[in-house]
């Protein structure tokens, strides 16, 4: 394991060159890129699948939802027992301002979420690999790349999948708001920013974030994995602790962590009585893990070889659960090595290489 | 960059290809069912749709499909049992 990587300059402004204009437009092409791309789906209507549970008939959604159904959201979790009340209070706000049902209304939420998404990516990965002209370049096609994976699609045109476009939304906004609360400490502990307490306006905008994230989605439960992650290898590590000790959360990591371990906790609570309508009931704990492993293992093929793009995708002919168990359990444990290894060398090298120009625009 | 540029090119590309199979059930579920012969899930799902659209006899043979392949499925069992009595009640 490599030590992290500390920037004398403490952060994002390694050969920072300001408020570059050209990041803007950056920016701008990206948005017009992906709206084009997507732009089609306000004219589609809702998917027979999930859909209908989730907005057409459900009884917190429907019609005009008053404070009795707002309230309803909080425990409400529907017949595919998932608890994501924020998620409902966006398809309960859709209800409120475009009528019900106007799905192409609701299409146009999806868009703008997936559209401020793309933007937040491209925001994040500048802010990580520094404001450098190679470094814009290389973070524009990287967000492009990820806003127009043709495994996005199912993400965006599916009605059902408002969870996890609201999940990565706040997720982002949670991740940004960590590295400016990071940076803040950091130019406070250099002397060359304002005394703060250690909770200032960017943690309680982080934690709120991180909390939405996980009430909109409770995959959003390994953001503090994801925060604790960026303490040691991102634009502003923290010191003081060698080795592994250097992975133990601190006293600011307290309130995600206790609002990711209440999301897992209340998930198991809610799918140990008969999440997924039931469905999982019918498969044993092996059979599910195996099908949980495989399922890493499919997205992650399909991140580099996204094509043909299926809805349903069927583990190979004759293999038995314990069989697919093993496969994604490798295929899992291989990444999990590999970024455990590069993770710190990962972003400090793009930095690094960035700031030293070596990276050629064109 | 000028890799990134294509790769970014091709995915637009297939993504827009994508899109057109999300325009409706029986677009997106007729995709299935020519991409995963295999699934049990996506003749019912068409299926559905032919059902909810009027025509029982269409989606009657789709229910027959994902029964072979799962005989012992219950959405498809009930469904295909749904088509049948529309199929009798029609003049």
């Amino acid at each position: 394991m490599e030590p992290p990587v500390h920037f004398p300059d403490g952060g994002a402004g390694g050969g920072d060159v300001g408020r570059s204009p050209s990041r803007w437009g950056w920016l701008v092409l990206l948005v017009g890129i992906v709206a084009v791309l997507y732009g089609c789906t306000i004219g589609f209507g809702p998917i027979n699948l999930d859909a209908p549970v989730a907005i057409g008939r459900n009884p917190i959604v429907q019609g005009s939802p008053g404070p009795a159904e707002w309230a309803a959201a909080f425990t409400y979790v529907g017949p595919l027992n998932l608890w994501h009340p924020v998620t409902w209070w966006s398809h309960q706000l859709d209800s409120l301002c475009f009528g019900f049902p106007s799905w192409g209304a609701r299409h146009g939420v999806n868009l703008l979420l997936h559209l401020g998404a793309a933007a937040l990516v491209f925001v994040l990965l500048v802010d990580l690999v520094g404001r450098t002209r190679p470094g814009i370049c290389a973070s524009f096609f990287a967000s492009l790349l990820w806003a127009v994976h043709p495994q996005r699609v199912e993400t965006v045109a599916w009605l059902s999948c408002r969870k996890e476009l609201l999940a990565t939304f706040w997720t982002l906004v949670a991740v940004l708001a960590w590295l400016r609360f990071r940076r803040e400490g950091g130019e406070q502990e250099r002397g060359s920013g304002p005394a703060r307490a250690w909770v200032g306006r960017w943690w309680l905008a982080s934690t709120a974030c991180a909390t939405l994230a996980m009430a909109s989605h409770p995959v959003a439960v390994v953001l503090p994995a994801l925060l604790l992650a960026l303490d040691r290898y991102g634009p502003h590590p923290i010191g003081g602790r060698e080795g592994w000790l250097g992975w133990l959360p601190r006293r600011e990591h307290a309130v995600v962590l206790g609002a990711a371990a209440a999301t897992t906790l209340v998930t198991l609570w809610l799918h140990q009585r008969g999440g997924l309508s039931g469905l999982e009931a019918a498969h044993g704990p092996i059979e599910r893990l195996s099908r949980m492993l495989l399922g890493f293992w499919y997205y992650g093929s399909r991140l580099v070889w996204p094509w043909p793009c299926r809805l349903f995708e069927i583990p190979p002919a004759g293999l038995q659960p314990r069989q697919w168990m093993a496969l994604g359990g490798v295929a899992v444990t291989a990444v999990a090595v590999m970024v455990w290894k590069r993770a710190g060398r990962g972003i400090a090298g793009v930095r690094a290489h960035h700031r030293d120009g070596c990276l050629s625009p064109g | 960059m000028i890799p990134a540029a294509v790769v970014a090119a091709l995915f637009v590309l297939l993504t827009s290809v994508r899109l057109a199979d999300w325009r409706d059930d029986f677009a997106l579920f007729g995709a299935e069912v020519r991409l995963s012969p295999r699934s049990k899930l996506a003749p019912l799902h068409l299926g559905a749709a032919y059902l909810d659209a009027g025509d029982p006899a269409a989606a009657l043979e789709l229910f027959e499909l994902s029964l072979s392949i799962d005989p012992g499925f219950d959405l498809a069992q009930r469904n295909a049992a749904r088509a049948r009595e529309q199929l009798r009640s029609l003049p």
